[in-house]
């Protein structure tokens, strides 16, 4: 804003600028002096204020390869290590849990970052959203934009890139978690 | 095999590494099948609480076995998520069909990822205090980094304790199946058996399946 006035040179530019003085003098001194106007000026400033507040988490551009996984058991580790709550013997469950509308999470292969997904090529119905149940446990290449939010990162996917299937073949150390998930 | 016969294993499995020899056979098979018979067991203890969660009086916090779990309450007020991200809002939180957090002033926005029954998550149990006051209690857990809150009990500040086990009767609503059948929704859900049916057990498709159960 400084560089922005400094910049200005021209005299019709200075005028602009010296209406725009006196414009905000009036406001301040009708802050002052009218009440009517002081409270809208307020409840202007709270709104902006507010607004500004709800919208700001940083966003940023993303591509990412990872497992697509259930959550909850992954950081609960309620069915044991997080080794075994992911791939294929954990298959059924996170079905169950997607289904049930547990945050279904992108498990990124590089970096063991958990992005939670809040929507899905467009669709912003993250819970027990039908096309998420139908991709647990596989690996995918995804495009979308990531937000930090009070030690959470969320994401929105835009695109799959590639898919992978389901690669992390678990079931073949662990067996089926939870047992339950036998026939 | 004990622990210490395990740990004995690891340590050989490792001295015999850093020496560039080939692993014990015999000690990664045994701590292999030991680590399975622990998993199987860690699944079965969840399993049950995961079955007997339900079993707690209302209001009071039943004690599941989460990594770094503590007991714990909120308040605050009920918000859509993907609202507060990036200002894209729907009627009602989604009512239900989006994942919702609870705004406190002490630790933020605090996702709330589970409810009280099994598999299931928290958005019908909050939806209905859209941009309300409400208080929550349950389990924290903080864990890889993550941390999550499953809500077992909801209130109007200052109200009735009610359990979050909403998701029973909305299931039952929105698939058109009884009540009781919601019980262990899991094994009923249509969604879900058009998957397992679809893209087996294993995730692998129905020959993998095939050979593996045989």
């Amino acid at each position: 804003m400084i560089l922005s006035i400094n910049s200005i040179h021209s005299a019709e530019a200075m005028g602009t600028l010296a209406r725009m003085k006196i414009y905000l003098i009036k406001i301040c001194s009708d802050f002052f002096i009218n009440p009517f106007r002081r409270t809208l000026l307020k409840a202007m400033f709270l709104s902006t204020f507010f607004a500004t507040q709800s919208i700001a988490a940083e966003a940023s551009e993303i591509t990412v390869t990872g497992e697509m996984i259930d959550t909850w058991c992954y950081v609960s580790q309620i069915m044991g290590s997080s080794e075994v709550v992911t791939g294929s013997a954990h298959h059924v469950c996170a079905v169950w849990c997607a289904a049930g509308g547990i945050p279904v999470g992108l498990l990124d292969k590089e970096d063991g970052k958990v992005y939670m997904i809040l929507s899905f090529e467009g669709d912003d119905t993250s819970v027990a959203n039908e096309k998420l149940l139908a991709l647990q446990s596989r690996e995918l290449t995804v495009k979308g934009t990531a937000f930090e939010l009070d030690g959470l990162t969320y994401l929105n996917i835009d695109e799959v890139v590639s898919d992978q299937g389901i690669i992390n073949l678990t079931h073949e150390k662990y067996g089926i978690v939870p047992g339950q998930a036998r026939p | 095999m004990s622990i210490a016969n395990i740990n004995q294993c690891m340590e050989s499995g490792m001295n015999s590494l850093e020496r560039g020899d080939s692993r014990n056979q015999d000690c990664d098979q045994s701590v292999r099948g030991q680590l399975n018979r622990f998993t199987a067991l860690a699944t079965v203890l969840g399993s049950l609480f995961l079955l007997n969660g339900c079993a707690t009086s209302v209001g009071e916090v039943a004690a599941w076995p989460v990594t770094n779990a503590e007991e714990s309450a909120l308040s605050g007020t009920v918000v859509d998520v993907l609202c507060e991200l990036n200002g894209n809002c729907a009627e009602n939180c989604g009512e239900g069909k989006r994942q919702l957090a609870i705004k406190t002033e002490s630790l933020g926005t605090v996702l709330i990822s589970k409810n009280l029954t099994n598999y299931s998550g928290a958005a019908d149990e909050l939806w209905p205090f859209c941009g309300e006051l409400v208080e929550v209690n349950g389990l924290f857990t903080e864990n890889k980094g993550i941390r999550f809150f499953q809500a077992q009990n909801i209130r109007e500040p200052g109200g009735q304790w009610k359990q979050t086990t909403n998701y029973l009767q909305a299931w039952s609503n929105r698939t058109g199946q009884s009540r009781s059948l919601a019980e262990d929704w899991q094994y009923h859900d249509p969604r879900v058996k058009a998957i397992i049916e679809r893209d087996g057990r294993l995730g692998l498709g129905t020959d993998a399946d095939n050979d593996y159960f045989k």
